[in-house]
């Protein structure tokens, strides 16, 4: 196997220093090659199509935002995997960028584990390696499972709320929407929102 | 009956029945001049009662027919006629032109520059026992136990009835439209007339009169020829010579032929009648009625005239008293009402509570109250509401009474079952309150005492005669559709009950106002504290959404960069000590930990969902700049609200959207300290597909340097606060699927934001 056919790189969009300059660390660490763009802008001026790479992006970004980026890029016919990293008070956005297309989402703080699952995921497409895609069969099999309370909750997380928002919606406490969740998550043997979203999203 | 065969009763209307120039035949009258004494009329028939032919004592002077010393008695006596009078008889004796003596009974009075003398057979001794002391004391007595109005006519009926021996007495009343209800009634006779109602036209005006200003009238025999009164040019002195005597307080005056008629009619004979007069009206009547001539001595006829004035004074006390005893409960009623109102209780259900005694009062059937746009009906009201609004003109000083509504507004037949007549109060000057009485119609309320039979019967000579039971046809035909009137003791209760109820009335408009007007004063407050408690909730949970952003970010590098190092020693194939590796792990599970503890810190504090409805931005907008001038400190701030009243209410939630307009008024407000002009501009425009306001002010303008960050938390521009009010802004506005921006201006700086229109669901 060329030694070359499997490198690609990874463009690390993220306007917090400290925070683009330790996932490059971290992702270097791993022998990944990181790009890093301040911002979106940035991005755009470095960005080499020729070049086999996927996207780590922060959604929060001053000037143009991540998601005006995606939407850029979609508009421009560019298919680049983005990530999606985000801080937990943009999930709903996350959720949207996830619908655009973005192929995972992390939000921060983010452990080790986390990040190379991302990045495996995106690197996958990069070489046909689509993400195990579970069967419509499958996926309509675990949803049977789901009490209906449990598919209402489901329901509510895919449109990216917050436990809080869907506590004060069903009139429960947030520790019930907690419960619900987790059991989803076993039920639908889903690790997170990204992977409900691309099962029934 | 066609109208020219019509018995017109109205046409005695114009008689002048005290200018008839004749008397009765059962007495004989002589008038003097009130000044010469010289005798100038005497009736035809004087040689039977005093001796002398009326040639004989024509032009002489009175002493020559009764003698000096009766005549000088004359000079002294009152003669002046006195309402109500009570006939004082002076037994007169005097000697005839052939020495013998005449003994007669002499009715004096003095009238219009004359002095009428009226003689009479003088009674038989010995004296009857109406005479008596004690018999007349005994039979007074019976009429003064008597308690109520009907108690006392029945006695006054069979005590009279005792004293004539008439075949018939009948108390008549008069109604205030002067048609007469006999109320009692002593008869020998099968049939009856009691309860039966009688036309005004049945006593004519003059007639009317008459029975004020002479109460007692009495006619032996209804058809005994007249008696002609010739004055001393030998003419007859009726209403067409020269010199009519005025009879008006004669006992003997000649009985009208319209009258004769009337009461050949009903087959009377001798009638006698005695009027009852109250307050100097006259109320009713004691008609009594012989079916033959029945001549009455003149001391049974003084007791009776006794009777019959007793029983007037006594029914003035009686009107007095059961007037007083209405004022009186229309008073208690008012009085409660007031002091319940006053106590808090609301006048519309203090009304219904009272109605049906209030209804008992004053003799009603049915009440419809209008009052404060609400309508409660009680007991007989029409299905069809009616229309009072021309009622409304009948008012005089808030009241309105009638016995016939039909003639005033337009009813259907139900309506004018229910509603023959009706009493209208008004409640406020607007005419928006209002209570209304209905009566029904007589046809209802009327105990009727047997059927009207016909109207008028032709005797064998071809005259037509009236019954009175025709009569009391005629007077029900009159009455169709009308019901009782409401006399005057019901229109004081009236006017008691009104005057309350309008003062009530208003009372409680103006408590209405003013609790409306704290109302309104307490969600102005409440919506301003909700204003600010959501300010300050906001501020809060935006602090702590940027806290958590911000905080992640370190805690994101911290965790990244451990693990990075964990990695960099591997790959340099250093065998990390087990302790350092534990501890390594450690670390990055304490920043998972952090973030963990900043996610839950945030979800505590986080807004809820937003309460969103179609709001009107126009109304938002003043709000949300008011609150912002209340902390203002700019003395010289011209502020314009410039409102756009066609703009289309959008779906937000007005104390979100409230906070934005808030806090852009605020920095604008701050920006402009230091300026030399301060205006403050907000404005509000439709555009397609959303409603877009700005704010502009003339202060500082934002710097380059800052204009990046603006909306981002932590970056402020003013020295006060934390700086996250404009990432609020936008943090609300998003949620609302809408956009803020700002741009630059000449002076100052113009903040926008835009809420989308959803097109299908304006409101």
């Amino acid at each position: 196997m060329d030694k070359d056919a499997d490198k690609f790189s990874i463009y690390v969009v993220e306007d917090d220093d400290a925070v683009s300059k330790s996932l490059c660390a971290l992702l270097t660490a791993h022998g990944f090659e990181t790009i890093a763009c301040t911002s979106a802008e940035q991005f755009l001026d470095h960005y080499d199509p020729a070049k086999k790479a996927f996207m780590m992006l922060d959604l929060r970004l001053q000037g143009m935002s991540g998601l005006q980026l995606q939407t850029h890029l979609n508009a421009l016919n560019v298919k680049i995997p983005i990530v999606v990293v985000t801080g937990h008070g943009d999930v709903p956005v996350a959720v949207q960028a996830m619908r655009a297309g973005a192929v995972d989402f992390i939000e921060k703080p983010a452990n080790e584990d986390r990040i190379l699952k991302a990045v495996e995921t995106a690197s996958g497409l990069l070489f046909n390696k689509r993400p195990a895609i579970v069967s419509k069969k499958i996926v309509a099999d675990r949803l049977e499972k789901l009490t209906d309370r449990e598919r209402e909750v489901l329901h509510h997380l895919l449109l990216g709320k917050l436990n809080k928002e869907i506590a004060s919606e069903l009139d429960v406490s947030q520790r019930t929407v907690e419960g619900h969740r987790s059991r989803i998550r076993n039920k639908m043997q889903a690790r997170g929102i990204a992977d409900l979203i691309r099962m029934v999203g | 009956m066609s109208d020219a065969d019509q018995v017109d009763l109205t046409a005695c209307d114009q008689e002048p029945i005290h200018l008839i120039g004749a008397v009765q035949l059962h007495g004989a009258l002589i008038a003097i001049d009130a000044k010469t004494h010289n005798i100038d009329y005497v009736s035809e028939n004087t040689e039977h009662f005093v001796g002398f032919t009326p040639e004989m004592i024509l032009g002489k002077p009175l002493s020559y027919l009764i003698g000096e010393e009766n005549s000088a008695r004359v000079q002294k006596m009152s003669l002046q006629p006195s309402t109500p009078e009570l006939l004082k008889p002076w037994f007169i004796s005097f000697e005839r032109p052939d020495g013998t003596t005449i003994n007669a009974e002499c009715l004096p009075h003095g009238n219009d520059g004359h002095v009428i003398f009226e003689f009479f057979e003088p009674e038989p001794t010995p004296a009857p026992m109406w005479e008596d002391e004690l018999s007349r004391q005994a039979v007074i007595s019976e009429l003064l136990k008597t308690g109520d109005l009907n108690d006392l006519a029945d006695a006054s009926a069979r005590l009279i009835r005792d004293v004539i021996g008439f075949d018939r007495v009948m108390i008549y009343k008069f109604a205030e439209d002067k048609h007469g209800e006999v109320i009692a009634e002593s008869t020998n006779r099968d049939d009856s007339f009691l309860g039966m109602h009688y036309p005004a036209s049945d006593i004519p005006d003059p007639a009317r009169r008459h029975f004020t200003l002479n109460v007692m009238r009495s006619i032996p025999d209804i058809n005994s020829a007249r008696v002609p009164i010739v004055s001393r040019s030998g003419q007859i002195a009726d209403a067409d010579s020269a010199a009519p005597l005025d009879l008006t307080f004669s006992k003997l005056r000649a009985v009208a032929p319209m009258h004769v008629q009337y009461l050949n009619n009903m087959g009377v004979g001798a009638s006698m009648s005695i009027s009852l007069v109250t307050n100097n009206e006259l109320w009713g009547l004691v008609a009594c009625h012989h079916y033959s001539k029945r001549i009455i001595s003149s001391s049974r006829l003084r007791f009776a005239e006794l009777l019959g004035s007793t029983t007037s004074t006594l029914l003035q006390n009686l009107e007095n008293t059961a007037q007083l005893r209405t004022g009186i409960q229309a008073e208690k009623i008012a009085f409660y009402i007031e002091q319940q109102v006053r106590s808090g209780r609301a006048l519309r259900d203090l009304i219904e509570e009272q109605a049906s005694k209030i209804m008992t009062l004053i003799d009603v059937q049915g009440m419809c109250l209008v009052l404060g746009g609400e309508v409660l009906h009680v007991g007989k009201v029409p299905k069809e509401p009616l229309d009072f609004t021309f009622f409304f003109d009948e008012l005089k000083e808030g009241i309105a009474t009638t016995d016939h509504l039909p003639s005033i507004i337009t009813m259907d037949e139900n309506q004018k079952e229910c509603a023959a007549g009706a009493a209208l109060l008004d409640l406020s000057d607007d005419g928006e309150d209002y209570l209304v009485f209905l009566r029904q119609s007589y046809d209802q309320t009327i105990n009727w005492a047997g059927k009207p039979e016909k109207i008028e019967t032709i005797d064998e000579n071809g005259i037509k005669r009236l019954s009175p039971r025709g009569s009391f046809a005629l007077w029900s035909q009159e009455r169709r559709g009308r019901s009782k009137p409401f006399d005057e003791i019901i229109r004081d209760a009236l006017r008691i009950l009104r005057r309350a109820l309008f003062a009530l009335n208003s009372l409680e408009r103006k408590r209405i106002a003013l609790r409306a007007q704290k109302q309104a004063e307490a969600e102005e407050i409440r919506l301003r504290h909700a204003l600010l408690d959501a300010a300050r909730a906001n501020s809060l949970g935006e602090l702590a959404s940027a806290i958590a952003h911000e905080l992640n970010q370190p805690l994101s590098a911290i965790a990244n960069y451990v693990s990075a190092c964990r990695q960099e020693l591997r790959n340099a194939n250093v065998t990390i000590p087990e302790r350092a590796g534990v501890l390594i792990e450690d670390a990055v599970v304490e920043t998972e930990r952090a973030g963990d503890l900043v996610r839950r810190i945030r979800d505590f504090i986080t807004r809820g969902d937003l309460n969103t409805e179609y709001i009107d931005l126009n109304k938002v907008i003043q709000q949300g700049v008011d609150l912002a001038l209340v902390t203002c400190q700019l003395p010289n701030l011209k502020v314009n609200v410039r409102q756009d009243l066609t703009i289309s209410k959008v779906l937000a939630d007005p104390v979100q959207i409230g906070q934005v307009i808030l806090n852009l008024a605020r920095n604008s407000i701050t920006a402009m300290k230091h300026s030399d002009d301060q205006i403050l501009t907000i404005s509000v425009a439709q555009q397609t597909g959303f409603v877009q306001v700005s704010v502009s002010d003339s202060g500082s303008g934002i710097p380059a340097n800052v204009a990046k960050y603006i909306f981002e938390p932590f970056h402020t521009s003013t020295t006060k606060g934390m700086g996250i009010g404009l990432s609020l802004c936008r943090s609300i506005i998003e949620a609302h699927s809408g956009k803020i921006w700002f741009e630059p201006s000449q002076s100052g700086a113009i903040f926008f934001f835009q809420l989308p229109i959803l097109e299908n669901e304006n409101g």
